[in-house]
């Protein structure tokens, strides 16, 4: 039998920040610790994703395995506390192992459900792991799947829809008045932190142009190097106004620092061009009365935190029809984990099936003497007919056969291989097929002529069997 | 012989009457489909199965638009051609219409215009073919100029419709983000986007427009002189209104870069005015 599928680790929800940033395992040591895991906790496959929010590790074991090892194993290998941990470590197998992976890479675990960043992260230590060349055909299937499946969730829900931070809602409101933002330029009033996550945004945005206005000329020089873009003194506020168009205005100032009187000449000179003003300082910085200027949006950190709020609404709305998504795919992942576990031995019960058949075949051939090809080949189809007839309902059970039903499928797998002598325990697979077909007892035989049938065609078949075993 | 070609004559009318029936009613459901199609998404995205109601709006519309123009070939066979009367132009006017919006939003998010153009497709289609019938105000004959006019205006109407449906979104839009209400992410064009756009097609259309009037005003003085234009005051004064705002627009434009809503407004008054030299039309005949 192959091994079992295992997602074991911490999350932001199992452990606190503390603990994970213990375990938290940087991209050049992937390698290493892969070979650790694989040789202390006895993984045949394994992969970790190590991001902010978790360390999780998906591996592949059979036979006997302690989950339980792997994280103290983990912790060994970054001489880390592994008794700390225990209690927050969590441990999914099986069908639930490969869920927990398809819902983390499709983002329904993440902190922030539906942020893009998990796939890239999952997608990159699975790179990394078959460049250790830790992956085989079940992680492989398994990510695959899932990569396959985020992308699907993504498409068909709305669970990525809007902008999940204020920086992003500001910059996805620049997009739908000025489109793209290639053609903008954007002035930072104030250098303080959140000035800097906002100039962050929309450069990555695509701003063509930043501009930083500061009381203080080292802190604005400081800000725009790391922008890339130049600094302005303060008294050339209402100049820089003129010619931007979004202000981010973030200084520390107890009073707003633009307002209607400063604005009302800028807008004349700015010919209608649209200026879109965020205002994220507390106290704020723009008083309210601009939006009376013609071509004027004002919004301050409330207007986006609501934005913000909404959009988490309608992703988490969404996440009961993403998960409905996963399941779908679990389900084909797991039929084929079942169908993989179990090929193997159906293989061998149809190859039995078919040498029972040829065994008998022989043996009437001999026993009638002139057969001619047509008939031999009518007889040949028959036996083996009634073979897969006989073999379909098993095989079929066996497939369709789950590791929560009340007879697992382990359990199944193993009845039949004793029942049949299949698999290791068969003994010898080249003996003579007349060794390995059970002999029929007295008993059989008279069952067996109770339930022959009486057509032409049948008999000559129901005959040398009950010879044969009698 | 005679009585025989009078026969076939008859059962190709009637062949054809039969088809502007059944396109009619094809033009229709594909009309009114569009327009709930394109409906059903306006607003805020409410759950999965509209973006799929969406994307059948588009195909909907040319669907009905080609119906449309089929119709109005073989009303033309028929000798009810555009020409003829208000409710034919009209027709023809909202064909010019879809067929301008199909253009338009080739590459452009703009299906919240799409939700003015389908139904606005349907009433010229139900205009062309219904009224037309029962009440055919024969417009006054005047050789290429009468042609050229019915042309121009026709043109001109479709021009300012979509111009107009064009900074109505704009309005709404900016009304939007002004009072916060904008979701961002929502699938339509930028603000700006749709400022410049509605500019360029009132930029398009005013002197297809102006040509309207020059040649309606040529019109009607061949067809009975000065005196005639005394009975017009009321489309020439909407006429002059409907130019005077396009040609406002484009030169505050110029000069000022006035823009937003401003210019909207002048835009949507312009159409307005149109639209008022339409009904009039057909009121009067």
């Amino acid at each position: 039998m192959s091994g079992e599928l295992y997602a074991i680790g911490v999350d932001h929800r199992s452990a606190p920040v503390e603990l994970r940033e213990q375990f938290a395992v940087a991209d050049d040591d992937h390698a290493r610790i892969l070979a650790g895991l694989r040789e202390r906790a006895g993984l045949s496959e394994a992969m970790l994703v190590s991001t902010c929010n978790r360390v999780e590790i998906y591996g592949v074991a059979g036979g006997v395995f302690a989950p339980e090892r792997v994280l103290p194993a983990l912790a060994e290998l970054q001489r880390a506390d592994g008794e700390a941990i225990v209690d927050h470590v969590f441990v999914r197998a099986a069908s639930d192992a490969a869920r927990h992976i398809f819902r983390v890479t499709s983002s329904l675990e993440s902190l922030v459900v539906g942020e893009s960043q998990i796939l890239g992260q999952v997608k990159d230590a699975f790179d990394r792991a078959r460049d250790s060349g830790t992956v085989g055909p079940v992680l492989d299937r398994c990510l695959s799947l899932a990569f396959k499946t985020a992308k699907r969730v993504r498409t068909e829900t709305e669970i990525a829809r809007g902008a999940a931070n204020v920086s992003s809602v500001a910059v996805e409101l620049a997009r739908s008045i000025f489109g793209e933002l290639g053609g903008c330029m954007a002035l930072v009033v104030g250098a303080g932190e959140m000035a800097e996550g906002a100039a962050v945004h929309l450069r990555t945005g695509g701003v063509a142009e930043i501009a930083v206005v500061n009381r203080s000329a080292p802190r604005g020089v400081a800000l725009a190097d790391k922008v890339g873009g130049h600094y302005e003194p303060w008294e050339r506020l209402a100049a820089q106004l003129a010619r931007a168009d979004i202000v981010i205005a973030s200084t520390g100032a107890p009073h707003p620092v633009i307002d209607r009187a400063l604005l009302k000449p800028v807008i004349r000179s700015r010919r209608g061009r649209p200026l879109f003003l965020v205002d994220i300082a507390v106290p704020r910085d723009v008083d309210s009365d601009v939006t009376e200027l013609p071509n004027v949006y004002l919004y301050n950190v409330d207007d986006l935190q609501e934005i913000v709020h909404e959009n988490l609404r309608t992703r988490r709305g969404e996440a009961d029809r993403a998960g409905a998504m996963v399941d779908e795919e679990v389900g084909s992942f797991v039929q084929w984990m079942r169908t993989r576990a179990v090929g193997p031995l159906l293989g061998e019960l149809q190859a039995f099936g078919r040498d029972v058949v040829d065994a008998e075949l022989e043996r009437l051939v001999r026993k009638l003497g002139a057969v001619g090809p047509e008939q031999r080949a009518a007889i040949e189809q028959m036996g083996r007919a009634i073979m897969q007839k006989l073999l379909h309902r098993p095989m079929s059970n066996l497939r369709n056969a789950h590791e929560h039903a009340v007879i697992p499928t382990a359990m199944l797998a193993e009845a039949l291989a004793a029942l049949f002598e299949l698999g290791p325990r068969a003994g010898d697979r080249r003996a003579p097929p007349e060794a390995r077909i059970p002999q029929a007892t007295p008993e059989d035989a008279t069952a067996a002529a109770a339930l022959a049938p009486t057509t032409d065609v049948l008999a000559p078949m129901s005959a040398p069997i009950r010879e044969g075993t009698g | 012989m005679r009585r025989a070609g009078c026969g076939v004559h008859r059962d190709r009318a009637q062949l054809r009457h039969a088809m502007i029936l059944l396109l009619f009613l094809l033009a229709a459901l594909a009309y009114g489909a569009a327009s709930f199609a394109y409906g059903a998404d306006t607003g805020e995205p409410r759950d999965g199965q509209l973006p799929a109601i969406r994307r059948r709006a588009r195909p909907l519309l040319i669907a009905g638009t080609v119906a449309h123009l089929l119709l109005i070939g073989l009303q033309c066979v028929d000798g009810d051609h555009p020409l003829k009367n208000i409710f034919l132009a009209t027709s023809f006017g909202a064909l010019v219409t879809s067929f301008g919006y199909l253009a338009l939003s080739r590459a452009r998010p703009l299906d919240a215009i799409g939700t003015i153009v389908a139904p606005f497709g349907l009433g010229g289609l139900a205009l062309g073919v219904v009224f037309s019938s029962v009440n055919a105000k024969t417009l006054p004959t005047g050789g290429a100029i009468a042609s050229a006019h019915v042309g121009f205006a026709s043109a001109g109407l479709a021009g300012f419709t979509l111009a107009a449906a064009v900074a109505g979104l704009y309005l709404v839009t900016e009304r939007r983000l002004r009072r916060k209400k904008f979701r961002p992410g929502t699938p339509t064009m930028s603000l700006t986007g749709l400022d410049r756009l509605h500019h360029r097609l009132v930029l398009l259309v005013t002197p297809i427009f102006t040509l309207a009037i020059v040649t309606g005003v040529l019109w009607i003085l061949q067809a009975g002189g000065p005196h005639m234009l005394r009975g017009r005051v009321f489309e020439i004064v909407a006429a002059a209104i409907a130019w005077g705002a396009s040609v406002a627009l484009l030169v505050t434009r110029a000069a000022w870069g006035s823009r937003g809503r401003r210019s909207a407004w002048l835009t949507i008054s312009a159409f307005l005015a149109v639209l008022l030299i339409v009904i009039s039309y057909g009121v009067r005949g």
